[in-house]
Parts: structure tokens; C-alpha cells; sequence
């Protein structure tokens, strides 16, 4: 299914990464899907709507993170930070939001059928596994998942805390998924 | 869209435990899987972090940034962190 064939959302995402995959990503103007990432395939954003303060922040927390974590920059010629911001156009039919109410009401009405144990990551694995029955009811998949996922309560190098902590504790993601790639565009390097 | 969540209740509901079992051990590798598992743990104090140190003060920072505190106390807790590197390499 085409992303244009519905009408289109514009969302708007940062992402934090080296400073010699960000040039790469630039220069070729595009994500390229990669399996041994430390998220796996697809390409992920923080989200933001006019104002980009929190959303920069956070990439650029997720990079300290996957550097220090799981080393995810080793290698790279130039692993400083940098952070992209782009564009995500994509047709409202193949966009899902995994924090909506209806699906928060599903997974948990689901996880206690089937008497989910969290401990065994198993509550993160039903949110796919519902997303894909979903994908596979209505005969073809999404492109762009919505997900409100964790925020640190400190930023590295910051005193202050970022105000959704104090609002939620989470912020919004997005995750483009393999095949839909093609749906990120306008990307620029951003100031750090 | 009601509608469809019911149907894929139903469908879950459904199916044996080896059979859901499967299900869930297909998606291991699902972006939507691995974004919660990567934010699963207290990352913003993490990276300060070496990963010999992380299974300790990960527990501890879990408790520490439970929602019982206040954020004075986990800017408190990450400097005492911090002052004490030696001891928890020494304790461990």
C-alpha cells in the first residue's frame, strides 16, 4: 500500500546519533534500514511540534546512552554527537498510535487474559504482537508507530529537569518502521 | 476501530498457550519490542555508568527514581553516585 494513497500526517522527530553517521544520513538523504542497531531495523524520533528544546535534548541523551551502554559508535570515524531533525510524511491509514487510549485498553485487557508476567518482557512483546494481529485483521501494515516511552529524570550535564518529567515521565516517539523508510525526509543536521 | 481491537481480543484469546507462546517469541526482534526495552531502564543516569558498575546502581536508581521521591533527591542520589565510584567497585 502507498503512504499517499490516504490523507497525510506531517510529524516532526530528532534524532541523535554520531556525527559521522549523521553526515552520512544527510549526504544520502535518507535512513537506512539496519538490523544490528542497537533498536534493530526502522529508524526512531523523538517527537516535537513547534518547539524542537526537549526533543533535542533527548536525542542527544540517547546518544550518551548508546555510547557509553552498548558502545554503539565505536568504529565511527568521527563518534561525537549530532543531531538530525526531519520530517515523517506519512498516509494517516498506515500511522498507528500504540499510546492511544483503545490500544492501552487492549494491551491491558489482553495481557490480563492471557496472564502476561512482565518480568519476562513479555508485556513489551504483546504490544507487537497485538500491533501485527491488528496489521494482519486489516491486510497490510503500518509505517509510522507512536509510542510514549520513558524520559530520563536527569539529562547529562543539565541541573534541571525537562518538564515532562514532572508531567508524565514519558515522551513521544516515533518509530518508522523498515519499509517505510521512505517516508523521512527534509533532513538536516541541528546545532548541538 | 473498536470494532477491529475486539476481533484481535478475540483472536489472542483464543489461541492455546503454545500457540500465543509463539506469538511472542516471533516479535523479540519488533522495533515496537525493542524501543521499551532500550528505555526500560533509567537511562539518563546510565551513561555516567561503566557497565561493570550498571547492574547494581541500575537496581538502586530504580529505586531512586520511583515516583515516591522527589527530583531533589535523585539529583542527590546521582551526586552521591558519583562521589562514591571507588567504594561501589571496592563493595563489588
Amino acid at each position: 500500500m502507498s503512504f499517499s494513497e490516504s490523507s497525510s500526517i506531517l510529524l516532526k522527530g530528532t534524532h541523535g546519533t554520531s556525527k559521522s553517521r549523521a553526515e552520512a544520513i544527510v549526504d544520502s538523504e535518507e535512513f537506512q534500514a539496519s538490523a544490528d542497531g542497537q533498536l534493530g531495523a526502522g529508524a526512531y524520533f523523538w517527537a516535537y511540534d513547534e518547539d524542537m528544546s526537549l526533543a533535542r535534548r533527548l536525542a542527544a541523551n540517547w546518544w550518551r546512552f548508546a555510547g557509553k551502554k552498548c558502545n554503539a559508535y565505536e568504529g565511527d570515524a568521527d563518534p561525537s554527537l549530532a543531531i538530525l531533525k526531519a520530517h515523517i510524511e506519512v498516509g494517516d491509514n498506515v500511522y498507528f498510535d500504540a499510546s492511544s487510549e483503545s490500544f492501552l485498553e487492549l494491551l491491558i485487557k489482553t495481557a490480563e487474559e492471557r496472564k502476561i508476567q512482565s518480568t519476562k518482557n513479555d508485556f513489551n512483546k504483546l504490544r507487537a504482537v497485538l500491533l501485527k494481529e491488528i496489521e494482519e485483521v486489516q491486510g497490510f501494515c503500518f509505517g509510522v508507530v507512536r509510542a510514549e516511552v520513558d524520559v530520563p529524570g536527569i539529562i547529562s550535564g543539565e541541573r534541571e529537569a525537562p518538564y515532562v518529567y514532572w508531567a508524565t515521565k514519558q515522551a513521544a516517539s516515533y518509530i518508522v518502521m523498515p519499509h517505510a523508510l521512505g517516508a523521512i525526509c527534509n533532513i538536516e543536521l541541528v546545532e548541538v | 476501530m473498536d470494532d477491529l481491537f475486539k476481533r484481535v481480543f478475540e483472536r489472542i484469546a483464543k489461541l492455546s498457550d503454545a500457540e500465543f507462546r509463539e506469538k511472542l517469541d516471533g516479535v523479540a526482534d519488533h522495533p515496537l519490542v525493542k524501543v521499551y526495552q532500550a528505555v526500560s531502564c533509567s537511562w539518563g543516569l546510565l551513561p555516567t555508568l561503566s557497565l561493570d558498575e550498571a547492574f547494581s546502581k541500575q537496581d538502586i536508581e530504580r529505586y531512586l527514581l520511583s515516583q515516591s521521591i522527589s527530583y531533589d533527591d535523585v539529583l542527590l542520589a546521582d551526586e552521591w553516585l558519583a562521589a562514591n565510584d571507588e567504594q561501589f567497585v571496592l563493595a563489588a
